[in-house]
């Protein structure tokens, strides 16, 4: 019960926060209708066009910075001076973290479920049709990693500015190799076969195939794979974690 | 002025993951980019679906892997195949694609007569603009972490005791403007003089323009920040990063586009990005700085009007005893 | 004797709420002014303007022979202000920070050394200076906060409460050094919560409330206003039954306050008055274990005039 009310504090700070709500909800679609449109002379007219092609790989990119919004949400400075009573209260330091992660999740979850929505029902973006559940699954637990991952950084360096500017390189470069802006095929095969060491590869492939191929075969990999690793963080949170870095 | 400048130096080992991005981390990152680029085929990688042994004439352009049975089409999507060929009953080729008509029929003429059609592809933008239209959005994003000090300032109120000295908030500001556009310049024109001189890898620019170039391109990212961190109290990194990547993608610094919508077609066109991306492209291509006067002046008006109005809302604040 | 800042008539309202009501008030060379007043009562915003970091809405100050709005950067560079607030870098060192600050009024070379070691050495922080500011002690922050305002020697130091949160040890020390400032040459305006601060090294005290000036001057000459008055203190153990109101009728009581226990009335000094006193506690059955009575002091002054205790 107490738990849900730090997680429901956490969650109307980042309400709270017009940047943060804006990154989330509106950007997006603002990316995924921009990158459709400039590019749509790159596609034809076959069963895939721009906006479908960037209405996935947005959505990844947009759902992995949720990152940005976890850090944000745990030690922006004013949020961080507000938190600092939490620490002085008779709660484990778990709660404190966990709260932030659930909050973002949350907020993230929700958000980008009803984009997918929009995107399939009002757009027309091909996001599998009757598939889309499956999506939703894989965006959803994209959500869950990055909230864990944003959170861990922050333990990791005690200092949001410092998560959030080293946590882009990693989104940054994996986004980079893993056909998010251009496709990396096209860059010879060794570059190729680098791209498959980016997770974000496999969650485009994974995305591609339910939609146009019907194909599962990657989805349960993909989804426990972002599910451990989420374990990860978390344990990586409650071994790194000191409640006194709120005070400095 | 100085003094100012010297005092964002001393603080860099309390920010060494700035800098360590800034100075080395960016530029790697940019000359992967270039080295990578030097690298792009533009090779139609095509999957020909057949049982029966058919040779076709080999060319640098088509590379055709020749398999029994269709691949998923998810691998269109995915750039691994950018075609599907097969052959219908009557032995004619079926191109399946997700690329434009063009490259459609380009295909198609390949298979029916051996040979790609001459200037099948589009005229395409040079390497050089394309490196620096993807090193201006880096640099508009990577400003406003090199401005830190500014915003960090206010909160500590140093800002306020600093302009309790005879230092006005204008001096502040160019002394911030001056270190930011440092740590800009500098690490960005090294690392793509490196690319170009260690690794051969054609930039198409000669050293001296791309000098030139670069110092437009650092003092936009340079004023760009300065507005912005003078503008916003909260979020400025990712405030600053959604509008630098949504205006960079408008302006074209990653692909050309020709909308056909007239509003943003005038949106694009007031972007200082798109003025740069036309005046780089022109220098490529081997125009005259002067011939682009136009394209220049109206940046470099940019660059003006972010530095003032963020000089103005910062004394305005000031005054109203903001800090 | 010279005059080193001339107020008058000075305003600033913050939307429609004046923080400084027209105040005017003069101080000369050599001087410490306290500066008194509970929070809220146009400290801050006066110190700001005197500053030159705030503009006045109206009013002439002029400071050091200088007009305020037109030869501002003449003032900047003949005053030193120590903030309320710890304005250091905490990255760099202490040196680091008093040769920057220095460095903002155009001083170079071996005077530029000169004046951060005489700064350094003044609030006892010399054999500290190569250590960060985030390994200091509270009270060692607040020293070089002001080694950082006063190390370019400014004619007119300005102090806004710069003794908040520290150590008795680190809060004498900053009362030496002003007292040293002052045999120096310098006049200082120093605003602050602490009534015995403002004892022990003002001149003169000017109190302010709700952005007006209510009393200026010597410590003698604002208690002698009241001398005829004493502040008696009583213990009272049945005080849910005490109505103030009765006790304020008494024929020269000023001030009635209660707090918990502690009833402290305020009264001329007047054998009848303690008596009436006294029998209006007895007769609303309060029974007292204590009583102390204290005679005119700035406390009483502040209290008198404000209607408040100076913390409240």
């Amino acid at each position: 019960m107490r738990f849900l009310r730090i997680a429901k504090f956490d969650f109307e700070n980042i309400l709270r926060n017009p940047t943060l709500l804006f990154s989330n909800t509106v950007m997006p679609l603002i990316l995924i209708g921009l990158m459709g449109f400039v590019t749509q002379s790159f596609f034809g007219s076959g069963n895939m066009s721009s906006y479908d092609y960037y209405g996935v790989s947005m959505i990844t990119l947009s759902a992995l910075l949720i990152i940005m919004t976890a850090t944000n949400a745990f030690m922006e400075e004013r949020v961080k001076r507000a938190n600092i009573r939490m620490i002085y209260a008779p709660i484990p330091k778990a709660e404190i973290y966990l709260s932030k992660i659930l909050s973002t999740y949350i907020l993230g979850t929700l958000s980008f479920s009803i984009i997918l929505m929009i995107g399939q029902y009002l757009f027309h973006i091909n996001y599998g049709g009757g598939n889309l559940p499956y999506i939703l699954l894989l965006v959803n637990m994209l959500v869950l990693f990055g909230s864990c991952f944003g959170t861990m950084m922050c333990c990791v360096m005690g200092d949001e500015e410092k998560a959030s500017s080293i946590s882009q390189l990693p989104v940054l470069f994996f986004s980079a190799f893993g056909g998010i802006f251009f496709s990396v095929y096209g860059l010879g095969k060794t570059v190729a076969a680098i791209s498959n060491l980016s997770p974000v590869k496999w969650i485009l492939e994974c995305a591609f195939r339910i939609i146009y191929d019907n194909d599962f075969a990657l989805l349960l990999p993909v989804t426990f794979s972002l599910f451990g690793a989420s374990i990860a963080c978390v344990i990586v949170c409650q071994l790194t974690f000191k409640p006194e870095d709120f005070t400095c | 002025m100085l003094n100012l400048i010297r005092n964002r130096f001393l603080r860099i080992p309390d920010k060494m993951h700035i800098m360590i991005i800034a100075v080395v981390v960016m530029p790697l990152f940019i000359g992967a980019a270039i080295f990578f680029s030097g690298h792009f085929t533009n090779v139609y990688k095509v999957a020909f679906i057949s049982d029966h042994a058919i040779s076709f004439p080999k060319s640098k352009s088509i590379q055709i892997d020749k398999i029994n049975e269709r691949p998923a089409t998810s691998s269109l999507a995915m750039g691994k195949y950018n075609a599907f060929v097969e052959v219908n009953k009557d032995g004619e080729f079926k191109v399946t694609t997700l690329k434009g008509e063009s490259d459609k029929k380009a295909i198609q003429t390949f298979f029916e007569g051996g040979k790609l059609p001459e200037n099948n592809k589009t005229e395409q933008r040079g390497i050089g603009t394309n490196i620096l239209g993807f090193v201006l959005m880096l640099a508009l994003m990577q400003g406003v972490a090199l401005t830190t000090f500014y915003p960090e300032d206010r909160n500590n109120s140093t800002f306020k005791r600093i302009l309790t000295s005879p230092v006005n908030s204008r001096q502040y500001l160019a002394a911030q403007g001056i270190f930011t556009f440092i740590c800009l310049y500098v690490p960005t024109f090294i690392a793509i003089a490196i690319t170009k001189i260690c690794f051969g890898v054609e930039i198409g620019f000669g050293l001296g323009n791309l000098a030139v170039l670069l110092v437009i391109l650092a003092s936009l990212a340079t004023a760009f920040s300065l507005f912005m961190a003078s503008i916003m109290d909260r979020n400025i990194s990712l405030g600053t990063s959604g509008i630098s990547i949504i205006t960079c993608i408008l302006a074209g610094c990653f692909f050309n586009f020709t909308g056909n919508i007239k509003v943003l077609d005038v949106l694009c066109n007031i972007l200082p990005q798109k003025a740069f991306m036309i005046l780089i492209q022109a220098v490529e291509n081997g125009r005259a700085f002067q011939e682009f006067a136009g394209q220049l002046t109206y940046t470099v008006t940019w660059v003006f009007a972010l530095w003032l109005v963020g000089s103005v809302v910062t004394n305005r604040r000031i005054k109203k005893g903001v800090y | 004797m010279d005059t080193i800042v001339s107020v008058n008539n000075l305003e600033k309202s913050y939307q429609s709420k004046k923080a400084v009501a027209g105040i005017s008030f003069s101080i000369q060379k050599g001087e410490i002014l306290g500066l008194l007043g509970p929070n809220g009562a146009g400290k801050s915003t006066t110190i700001n303007i005197l500053a030159t970091v705030l503009s006045p809405d109206n009013g002439e100050v002029q400071i050091l022979g200088y007009d305020l709005i037109r030869e501002a950067k003449s003032i900047k560079k003949r005053i030193g202000i120590v903030p309320q607030d710890i304005a250091i870098f905490e990255e760099i060192t202490a040196e680091q920070n008093v040769r920057f600050f220095v460095g903002l009024y155009g001083f170079k070379g071996s005077k530029l050394n000169e004046l951060v070691q005489e700064a350094l050495d003044l609030v006892g922080l010399y054999d500290k200076k190569d250590d960060k500011p985030k390994t200091f002690s509270g009270g060692m922050k607040r020293r070089l906060n002001i080694a950082c305002a006063i190390a370019h020697r400014p004619k007119l130091i300005i102090m806004d409460e710069p003794t908040v949160g520290i150590d008795p040890q680190s809060r004498n020390h900053i009362l030496e050094s002003i007292k040293v400032l002052r045999q120096r040459g310098a006049t200082i305006i120093y605003s602050t919560h602490y009534m015995e601060e403002v004892e022990t090294i003002s001149d003169r005290i000017m109190i302010m409330n709700e952005g007006r000036i209510i009393a200026v001057g010597k410590k003698e000459e604002l208690i002698q206003n009241i001398r005829n008055e004493i502040t008696y203190t009583f213990e009272i153990d049945s005080s849910n039954q005490l109505d103030e109101r009765q006790i304020s009728q008494i024929v020269g009581v000023t001030n009635v306050q209660l707090y918990g226990k502690d009833l402290t009335i305020t009264s001329k000094k007047s054998k009848d008055t303690l008596n009436g006193i006294v029998s209006t506690l007895l007769d609303n059955g309060c029974s007292f274990e204590k009583m102390t009575s204290k005679e005119a002091s700035l406390e009483t002054v502040f209290l008198d005039l404000t209607g408040r205790r100076l913390r409240d």
